[in-house]
């Protein structure tokens, strides 16, 4: 019996799952495919969990391929993470998010968009 | 460190569901020693069970306890790996703080264990509250984005609850296998049976009171990975309610003098504890993915999961393999995510009709089962594992067209990705197992314990079945999760009647079951003869 349950617990343990962390992504500044004027934008994204900010990032991948680290700026509230980015050529960007929620699950995306004049 | 950081997700969801597994059967021995073990006429024997009590409560205590270490050096290593943070601010996160509270809150109630005064009452409370307390703040109560004391308290007892009843479990059993007196067993059941459904009743409320803001709607329950979740989590926990109740009939039957059914009373507790594990691990799983009521694209609707379960003949046409797609000399697949590629028309008929031939095969094992019950054909079809040794030789071939022996991944290479080692691993299962049911059907073992890989692997396979969605976040893999459900749900019954069968000794009860696991086999069999891909 014992060598039964220690079989049990092994094959639980072997299967694990890749569960999507719960920090979803509910809105967006600039949203995806959007077109934005001008050479500054103001980043601002809401999540449904709150965020541990130390430990969250944003970064841009410019039309040339490079990638630059957004610094971000305080927020009115912990579910959202703002950053500025300024001297944009026109072009598309990918702005790639990284955040932990405060019980410690991580998740990741990206939103694409443009700098049109 | 690269592995480390794409395994990370599945290192927590286990290392979280160990301490939670850990954490309930603790906190179920704290319950059961201070609510249902009944004063006793023997002395001995109640100081045996208060130290069984007290062996217990330590040992799973510090398994929890260092449960929680681990997920926070995982934690910690994560961070520091991918943001880049320094040791110390990795240390400060606070996910991490209350994984160090949660594992010294465990580690203060295995010495409580341990030292002499298990029986303080007051001191065992304050440290499972401290405990369940700590471990509020890994779940989605704590992180909403405006925290509500009101979900963290139903939480909190949804979880003591759970604990009182599935954790006490093996305690119960212990107790009826330790006390002769018929009087005595009689007042622990009656005792237990009285706390299990208190807490039946708090998990229901409990559960109810948080499925409304987290899933949002009705659509939520079905339309989500979490809500999926939930409603999976739901029917096991009436599963469990079915056992619990039949139990309790047995206990009554009892003071009506028919003692054959209290016999059966530990096995179907045993039962109840491996249900109730898939259950704890299914809550696990939740409290990663994200809530219902934020999942707003990636959602199927009630048609197109309906299309999922319409009545359509079975495609047994396989298109050939130079038609799909990893067959192609530019195949798009990658060795970090064979998903990314766009799968053709060839590549989903592929798919459904290999799901479609492990379907019959499944059938076919299954009525050769039920058939072995009959004497006069059990010479022939009491070697149905032998179709399951098929089934494992045909999924090596064709589970992962994009690898060895079809594809161009090699063998070992593909066991780097962990979609194809999952697949991989799965089908070993299935070949071990099946090469043990040989020998047990066969008569070929003296020992009893080859006879429960059956039971225990299927259960394994269904937890397994059951939580491994969330992987792309696509209304596709929810609709897959919508079809693989009541697969795996059928798995945990055959499973569980099996182990009845193998474990209740030759009654009418074994005799059912041995009805029952074959029939759940053929109608799991069924339900992935309607897996579809295709519109």
């Amino acid at each position: 019996m014992s060598r039964a349950l220690a079989f049990s617990m092994i094959l639980l343990l072997c299967l694990g799952s890749r569960a999507l962390a719960h920090a979803s992504l509910l809105e967006a500044v600039p949203q995806p495919g959007a077109v934005v004027a001008g050479d500054n934008v103001s980043i601002e994204l809401r999540f449904d969990s709150r965020l541990d900010a130390r430990f969250s990032r944003l970064e841009l991948v410019k039309p040339d391929g490079g990638a630059a680290p957004l610094t971000p700026q305080a927020a009115d509230s912990r579910s959202i993470l703002k950053a500025r980015a300024t001297e944009l050529d026109e072009g598309p960007y990918v702005l790639r998010w990284r955040v932990l929620s405060v019980d410690g699950h991580a998740n990741q995306g990206e939103i694409k968009f443009q700098i049109g004049r | 460190m690269e592995a480390f950081l794409s395994l990370y997700s599945v290192i927590d969801w286990i290392l979280r569901g160990a301490s939670v597994a850990a954490q309930t059967l603790a906190l179920g021995g704290v319950a059961y020693f201070l609510f249902t073990l009944a004063p006793s006429k023997s002395e001995s024997r109640r100081a045996a069970l208060e130290r069984f009590c007290a062996r217990l409560v330590f040992w799973s205590a510090s398994a929890s306890c260092v449960a929680q270490l681990l997920a926070g050096a995982a934690l910690i290593a994560f961070l520091v790996g991918s943001t880049g943070a320094g040791l110390k601010t990795a240390i400060s996160a606070d996910a991490v703080s209350f994984h160090l509270i949660s594992a010294g809150a465990a580690l203060a109630l295995a010495c409580a264990a341990r030292g002499p005064r298990f029986s303080a009452a007051w001191a065992l409370l304050a440290l499972s509250l401290l405990l369940v307390g700590a471990h509020m703040g890994v779940t989605h109560a704590a992180s909403r984005t405006e925290p509500s004391l009101s979900l963290v308290a139903a939480e909190m007892l949804h979880l003591l609850a759970l604990a009182t009843w599935i954790g006490g479990i093996p305690y119960f059993i212990t107790s009826l296998r330790m006390i002769e007196d018929g009087e005595e067993r009689r007042c622990v059941s009656r005792r237990f049976s009285f706390t299990s459904l208190a807490s039946v009743g708090v998990i229901g409320a409990t559960g109810l009171f948080m499925a409304v803001p987290y899933t949002g709607s009705l659509e939520g329950l079905y339309e989500t990975t979490y809500g999926l979740l939930l409603s999976t989590k739901s029917v096991l926990m009436i599963m469990l309610l079915c056992l619990g109740a039949i139990n309790f009939l047995a206990i009554r039957s009892r003071r009506r003098g028919d003692s054959a059914m209290l016999n059966g009373v530990p096995v179907i507790a045993e039962v109840e504890v491996g249900i109730g594990l898939i259950a704890i691990l299914c809550a696990v799983a939740l409290a990663s993915s994200p809530l219902a009521v934020a999942t707003e694209s990636a959602r199927p609707d009630a048609a197109e999961i309906s299309a999922h379960f319409q009545l359509t003949w079975p495609r047994l046409e396989s298109p050939a393999y130079a038609e799909v797609s990893a067959a192609q000399p530019d195949a798009a697949v990658t060795l970090a995510d064979p998903e990314i590629a766009n799968r053709t028309e060839a590549d989903v008929a592929w798919s459904e009709a290999h799901h479609h031939y492990a379907a019959l095969a499944v059938i076919l094992t299954g009525l050769l089962a039920l058939l072995a019950n009959s004497r006069r054909l059990r010479p022939i079809t009491q070697h149905w594992p032998l179709l399951l040794l098929g089934l494992a030789a045909y999924l090596v071939v064709t589970a992962d067209e994009e690898a060895w022996p079809l594809g161009k991944i090699g063998f070992f290479e593909s066991l780097t990705i962990p979609q194809i080692a999952q697949h991989k691993l799965m089908i070993a299962l299935i070949a071990g197992f099946a090469v043990c049911e040989l020998g047990v059907q066969s008569n070929k073992f003296k020992s009893a314990w080859p006879s429960y890989v059956f039971p225990l692997t299927i259960a394994a396979a269904a937890a397994f079945l059951l939580t491994h969605y969330g992987h792309t976040g696509r209304k596709e893999e929810v609709l897959i999760q919508v079809s693989h459900a009541p697969v795996a749900l059928f798995g945990v019954i055959v499973a569980s009647a099996r182990w009845l069968e193998l474990r209740i000794g030759p009654t009418s009860v074994s005799r059912v079951a041995g009805i029952v696991w074959p029939l759940a086999l053929i109608a799991g069999g069924a339900f992935l003869l309607l897996y579809r891909e295709s519109a």
